[in-house]
């Protein structure tokens, strides 16, 4: 079914307003299967608003999203996670009073492809947790691990559910050039290598620039440029956008 | 390591329940009065705690699934035919409308989080007490009395309670590691993440709510038949706050808090009574400050915090 070039996410038109402020403006986003697209933009520019209506999160108020072929605004965000759909966050979220294997452990057990029998669920996450290298630390409670740690872990658990589709928000700041590569490493091995696709929100463009397939500038809520890496870092809007307008 | 070795927690509870079936037999018959309180705030204790120990809802209003079961088994009980009824079978109405309950009620209140939905379940309880205070069938301030109907032996009720105190324990343990069990501590912890890691956190709360309401229901019921009375007394809230502080001491989402704790809090609350009649309260305000102080995860939760061979051990 995920057949190269089939739209995986499809964002139509997305809008949502808070009070008088519009965060996102008519976005249009098409994300075919296998590819991984860089979502960038200054502060404020609607990248996490965007993830939050893509998750179920919130509710945009015009537009449509469609996860797969199926229609997922509206719907609650369990649901669209079921329909193969997971996330990370920008400040790591991992469920601190329980154990690191607990963490993945959920993940696996809700994933929307494994079966619901026991053992499966608790072999992946044992692997997952072998994969980002936190074996060691399986008894030890989430709240006990480093930010390098938490951000490896919340990535686990959203490994082990097997998504076909994976929004990172920030999965990479906070860490250092090596732990970037690694992360970066994983996230090819575990995700792209196996046809999975990613939308990844991100400041560190070094990484951008090696990962991305393409990458999608917002700026003031409005999509301002969408293609190939090197062509958008050259584009005059996006810079822009980012340095501000050339004195005269 | 043996890490998949030696499990203390079933053998801590089957040993503290075998010695729960011996006591009326050993010692004084008059133990089973005693017991039949313990085991009321225990099994209480084990209810709430899924609420609020798994799925991190502070529940004080819980005390009204209680009432509801006391009173709908004290009209299934004079409804119902002058053949012996069994004990068992006569608390199921009462479960049965608590678990209806639950639902009706938690389906709303549970979209609350936090402060506002301990206030909600505190108000939900003070309706219902209003309701029964002002319904002349059910006695209004006066109760409801059972007297003239079928009595059951004190040892009798003692025991059925006693096992379905060490059902709800044995659920509580069983639960724990399970994909369920997984789901309702991933909602305490961060609902809006289990919500996105796609547990469909509206269903897991409802039910876990209503059946927590129903198993209080039964002890409700039970109670009610010992002491073959059933008044407006049974909504009361501190009834509740009883049970917070007998989960707080053992330590709140573990399945040996509930059992723990009132074993506990049952001898110092003996001792301090005994000791100063008057002042017992006092003494106990500061106990309970200590704990939220320094034990806030209670002495299980402590444990196992502290070390990660008793985490795998206690559970």
């Amino acid at each position: 079914m995920s057949a190269a070039g089939v739209a995986v996410l499809d964002v139509r038109g997305v809008t949502v307003r808070f009070g008088g402020l519009t965060a996102v403006a008519g976005v249009d986003l098409v994300v075919r299967a296998g590819e991984t697209v860089g979502l960038i933009g200054p502060n404020g520019a609607g990248k996490t608003t965007l993830f939050n209506v893509i998750t179920g999160a919130l509710r945009p108020d015009a537009g449509t999203v469609h996860l797969l072929g199926q229609r997922i605004d509206g719907l609650r965000p369990s649901a669209v996670a079921r329909r193969g759909l997971r996330r990370t966050y920008q400040i790591v979220r991992p469920f601190a009073n329980l154990s690191v294997l607990d963490n993945v452990l959920l993940g696996s057990m809700f994933s929307s492809s494994a079966g619901r029998g026991a053992a499966a669920p608790r072999e992946r996450a044992g692997e997952m947790l072998a994969m980002v290298g936190l074996a060691d630390k399986r008894d030890l409670l989430a709240r006990d691990l480093n930010l390098a740690e938490k951000k490896k872990l919340d990535l686990a658990r959203a490994l082990a559910a097997d998504p076909s589709v994976l929004l990172l928000d920030e999965v990479l700041a906070g860490l250092n050039p090596t732990e970037i590569d690694r992360s970066l490493d994983l996230l090819e091995r575990l995700h792209v290598a196996r046809g999975g696709t990613i939308v990844m929100v991100e400041h560190v463009m070094r990484a951008i620039m090696r990962i991305s397939h393409r990458v999608v500038v917002l700026h003031h809520g409005e999509k301002i440029a969408d293609g190939p890496p090197q062509t958008v870092a050259r584009d005059p809007r996006v810079i822009e956008a980012y340095l501000g307008e050339p004195i005269a | 390591m043996a890490r998949a070795g030696v499990r203390l927690t079933p053998l801590v509870l089957a040993a503290a329940f075998a010695g729960l079936v011996v006591l009326p037999i050993v010692g004084d018959r008059n133990l089973a009065g005693f017991g039949l309180r313990l085991l009321e705030l225990m099994a209480m204790t084990y209810s709430l705690n899924l609420v609020t120990g798994f799925l991190g809802y502070v529940d004080f209003g819980h005390v009204v699934f209680y009432g509801i079961g006391a009173y709908a088994t004290a009209v299934a009980l004079a409804g119902s035919p002058t053949v012996a009824v069994p004990l068992a079978l006569l608390v199921v109405p009462g479960a049965l409308a608590a678990l209806v309950f639950g639902v009706l009620v938690g389906y709303p209140i549970l979209r609350l989080r936090g402060a506002y939905f301990a206030i909600a379940t505190f108000s939900i309880d003070e309706a219902v007490l209003a309701i029964v205070l002002n319904t002349d069938a059910l006695g209004g301030s006066d109760g409801f009395p059972l007297a003239r109907y079928a009595r059951f032996e004190l040892l009798h009720v003692y025991y059925v309670l006693l096992g379905f105190t060490a059902l709800l324990a044995a659920a509580s343990y069983g639960i724990l590691r399970t994909r369920v069990g997984l789901a309702l501590q991933a909602i305490r912890e961060d609902e809006d993440v289990a919500e996105a890691q796609a547990v469909s956190t509206v269903p897991y709360k409802v039910f876990t709510y209503a059946l927590a309401g129903a198993a209080a229901a039964v002890v409700g019921g039970l109670v009610g038949v010992a002491h073959v009375l059933v008044t407006p007394e049974y909504f009361e809230v501190s009834k509740g706050i009883e049970q917070f502080v007998i989960m707080m001491i053992g330590g709140p989402g573990t399945a040996l808090g509930p059992l723990v704790g009132s074993l506990i809090y049952f001898a110092i609350k003996d001792a301090l009574i005994i000791r100063y009649p008057h002042l017992h309260l006092v003494f106990f305000g500061v106990i309970i400050v200590l704990i939220v102080l320094f034990l806030p995860a209670g002495l299980v939760g402590h444990a196992r915090e502290r070390s990660r061979r008793l985490r795998t051990l206690l559970e």
